[in-house]
């Protein structure tokens, strides 16, 4: 059964009507994934990743900023400046005595408006911004995504492979990041794509078009890069008292996650 | 790289002077060795105060019964034979000593019972103590390392007159109890192990801590002794101190998931004023970890008190989920502390 965070269920009220427009993605629809497949709970933090499918200043859009924008003022959020100087104001943050509501909320969406020296993106009307991702990627999020009904509040979140292929878009990018504290994110990443090519099943197949293709093509072709065994072992959040789930996964190897993820992810044109 | 023979006869020498006479090369095995005892021996002739006689070497690290049966052989020959061992437990040596079978560990111990020699080359208790603990700091020299990294508003790179310094811990850390003795061997602990230096002597003598960076580099390089044991408890103490996970969510955005246990950190003397109660009935998701030292400088978060954020860094240095490692990180930085000695210890 899926639940919803306790500091989430303020935002999905406020979204509610907006379900078609928005994805949660990242640690928090890991989280729903893992509950609705029965997996055991993993660490996940409490901000929350929110993909932003209609695009800026399109009318039928336009709801979901003003809704995010009033709740962001309502509930004090701050968005802190770059060093350039110029308002980060994708990531918001939420003062720290705040347990009701998510403490970070970062905002993504596609390169429409790119503004490449700081990969965000500025929608004037709603006076935000968003992190860059590729059209395709939001595309494939959006046709994807899942939409449920949990005790009376509406949510939207990634399916379970276009999530896998966010991860693999994010640990690409930030592998070759050059600050190292950053760059050692890219770990959460690939512990995600782990616990999460572990649940897949019939039916979660993808057809990855071919401008997304080089971020998933090295977990494929290279997966003792990613999946050493020592990894698969602490990312995996299974019952370990249960011998059957522990000799599974002590069978576990790189080129294991590499078949699963082939079996999976198919490459389109 | 000198072989085993000649480490043991420049041994021999070092530890009588020039009496012995180290004669290299080989010597015909003593007769009535099995071939089987034999096949792992070299024997090589030695002169010591003008009695000859021959140095058993056996190679590799031999099992006590197999050194036993050789000395058994042995012990018939005329003559001193010596068994040279690289290296032996305490039960081999014991044995070798009740047994009185000469023999040598090379830098070590030399025994030969027909001479009347027992020479040990061990060094000094303290010098022992000393050397065991070259890389570990104790848990007062940790408080105090962490007293320099988070009470920045102390001039902590000054040279310090030893008496003021100890005035400043006393009121920083009021329990731990520092005595002229005790705050002597601490500032030897903290030159020895790269935390500071000390200079001149007497009444002149100064003490000063290196640059912040340094000291807490050098904090996640040494062994810090940090939680002595885990037991579970039936309820929390009254202000109890959170530490491990519970701590990290408190003071940074991890979120906890419903069944994980809650910590708290105590020192033992703490502990053992706890009422107790029967262990295996126990339900709880409450644990503690004891600590030698009472938990100091806590942090207060919405009202929870929780362990500072170098304890906390140091008593989770080894987690490897890599969000847990992400808020540490942020953490670390928000105290003005560099990550990156904690990356390197991933």
């Amino acid at each position: 059964m899926t639940n919803i965070p306790p500091n989430a269920w303020k935002l999905f009220a406020t979204l509610s009507a907006f379900q078609k427009d928005y994805a949660v993605i990242g640690g928090t629809a890991t989280v729903f994934h893992l509950e609705e497949r029965n997996a055991q709970s993993q660490r996940a933090t409490t901000d929350l990743d929110m993909a932003i499918l209609e695009l800026t200043t399109a009318s039928d859009a336009q709801g979901i900023w003003d809704s995010l924008r009033d709740f962001f003022v309502s509930n004090n959020y701050s968005s802190q400046c770059l060093q350039s100087g110029k308002s980060q104001s994708f990531r918001f943050e939420a003062s720290e005595d705040r347990q009701d509501i998510p403490s970070i909320i970062e905002i993504f969406s596609d390169e429409t408006v790119p503004n490449s020296d700081r990969w965000v993106h500025r929608i004037p009307d709603a006076e935000m911004s968003a992190i860059v991702l590729p059209k395709p990627a939001i595309e494939l999020v959006a046709q994807t995504k899942i939409m449920r009904d949990i005790a009376g509040t509406s949510v939207s979140y990634a399916s379970l492979p276009s999530l896998i292929l966010l991860k693999a878009i994010a640990c690409q990018n930030l592998m070759v990041h050059p600050n190292p504290v950053e760059k050692s994110k890219h770990r959460k990443h690939i512990a995600d794509i782990i616990q999460l090519s572990y649940l897949l099943k019939e039916g979660d197949n993808i057809e990855v078009p071919d401008s997304l293709w080089p971020y998933m093509a090295p977990l494929i072709s290279e997966p003792e890069t990613y999946f050493v065994p020592q990894r698969i072992r602490d990312s995996l959040w299974v019952d370990y008292s249960n011998m059957e789930t522990r000799r599974s996964i002590k069978n576990l190897t790189p080129e294991s996650f590499a078949n699963i993820l082939q079996t999976y992810f198919r490459k389109i044109a | 790289m000198k072989t085993l023979v000649q480490v043991s006869l420049a041994f021999i020498e070092e530890a009588f002077g020039k009496g012995t006479v180290a004669l290299e090369g080989s010597c015909p095995l003593p007769a009535g060795l099995s071939l089987q005892t034999a096949s792992s021996v070299e024997a090589f002739g030695f002169r010591f105060l003008g009695t000859a006689g021959t140095l058993i070497v056996i190679s590799g690290l031999p099992k006590t019964q197999h050194v036993l049966a050789l000395a058994a052989e042995l012990k018939s020959l005329p003559a001193p034979r010596v068994l040279v061992l690289k290296e032996a437990d305490k039960e081999l040596a014991g044995l070798l000593v009740a047994n009185d079978i000469a023999h040598i560990i090379p830098e070590r111990k030399l025994f030969i019972p027909e001479l009347g020699l027992l020479f040990k080359n061990a060094p000094a208790r303290h010098e022992r103590w000393r050397a065991q603990n070259a890389t570990r700091l104790s848990a007062t020299g940790r408080q105090v390392i962490t007293c320099a990294l988070l009470v920045t508003d102390t001039p902590w790179q000054q040279a310090w007159k030893p008496m003021e310094l100890r005035g400043l811990l006393q009121k920083l850390l009021p329990h731990v109890g520092l005595s002229a003795a005790t705050h002597t061997r601490l500032l030897a602990e903290l030159v020895d192990l790269g935390f500071g230096e000390s200079t001149s002597g007497g009444p002149h003598k100064r003490f000063s801590f290196f640059e912040r960076d340094e000291l807490w580099r050098r904090l996640l390089q040494v062994q810090t002794e940090t939680i002595l044991r885990k037991v579970r408890l039936s309820e929390l103490p009254p202000k109890p101190v959170y530490a491990g996970n519970h701590a990290l969510s408190r003071l940074s955005r991890l979120r906890l998931t419903e069944d994980e246990p809650i910590e708290i950190a105590m020192s033992q003397k703490e502990f053992e004023s706890l009422p107790r109660v029967d262990g295996r009935t126990i339900p709880s998701r409450f644990f503690a970890q004891i600590w030698r030292n009472q938990p100091a400088l806590t942090t207060r978060k919405n009202g929870e008190q929780c362990v500072n954020i170098i304890d906390l860094v140091l008593t989770k240095k080894n987690t490897t989920d890599p969000r847990e490692r992400e808020v540490l990180y942020e953490l670390l930085q928000a105290a003005n502390l560099s990550p990156e000695p904690l990356m390197e210890t991933l």
